[in-house]
């Protein structure tokens, strides 16, 4: 389904289906908090502030997903599918982390 | 090329038409077209009045080359940089530096 993807690819070079799916997965219970409140920047502060995250938490009165819009956002970053599969597994979001690289690719990056 | 000395006429449609498709979406935290504008000098109420424009990142860059003497392409990049859209200077970097080359062309003639 995605022969193209490789740990290197770009977040923002998603297609709109795996967004859809890693929504999915992180819109509920709120997981996507715990990803996005680990994002560090380079300078080890994290990318994400409390009130950053509460503006994500907004979106969902709008019918909208945190999910979708942390993808769109990070990804003006140049940030990587390794990147963010590396940050899923560490939390523990191994199906999450399956949907963009399976397993044997994982460990290749 | 000093990209400081060149003003912005020199980028064509298909690079300001690219620019608008990555700024116009408005992000959650990342900068937009509302942040670029701002760094471009740009008030509150100018902005607010921009966004009744269906692609306001043209319209903004039209208004900004006609009111500052110090706008250039490179005043551009910079302010890119410093918003860390890292996507749009690595994606659409070659596509300006093209204009650049003919901009310069067409001054020699």
């Amino acid at each position: 389904m995605n022969d193209a993807l490789s740990s290197h690819t770009y977040i923002r070079q998603l297609n709109f289906r795996l967004r859809s799916r890693l929504s999915d997965f992180l819109d509920s219970q709120d997981r996507w908090k715990a990803v996005i409140g680990s994002l560090r920047k380079p300078s080890g502060d994290p990318m994400y502030s409390q009130m950053h995250i509460r503006r994500f938490e907004g979106l969902q009165f709008h019918g909208r997903s945190p999910t979708h819009a942390f993808l769109e956002d990070w990804g003006t970053t140049n940030s990587t599918v390794g990147e963010l599969v590396e940050l899923l597994k560490s939390l523990g979001e191994v199906a999450a982390a399956r949907v963009l690289l399976p397993e044997a690719e994982q460990d290749v990056s | 090329m000093n990209l400081e000395s060149v003003p912005l006429v020199a980028l064509n449609m298909s690079v300001r038409r690219k620019l608008g498709l990555y700024l116009n979406p408005r992000q959650t935290v990342a900068a937009d077209w509302m942040t670029v504008a701002e760094e471009m000098d740009f008030t509150y109420l100018e902005i607010r009045n921009y966004e009744a424009f269906k692609d306001p990142t043209k319209k903004l860059l039209e208004d900004w080359q006609a009111r500052s003497a110090e706008v250039s392409v490179g005043k551009l990049l910079s302010i890119l940089t410093k918003l860390e859209r890292t996507d749009i200077v690595e994606d659409l970097g070659p596509m300006i530096d093209e204009d650049v080359r003919k901009y310069y062309e067409s001054l020699k003639k």
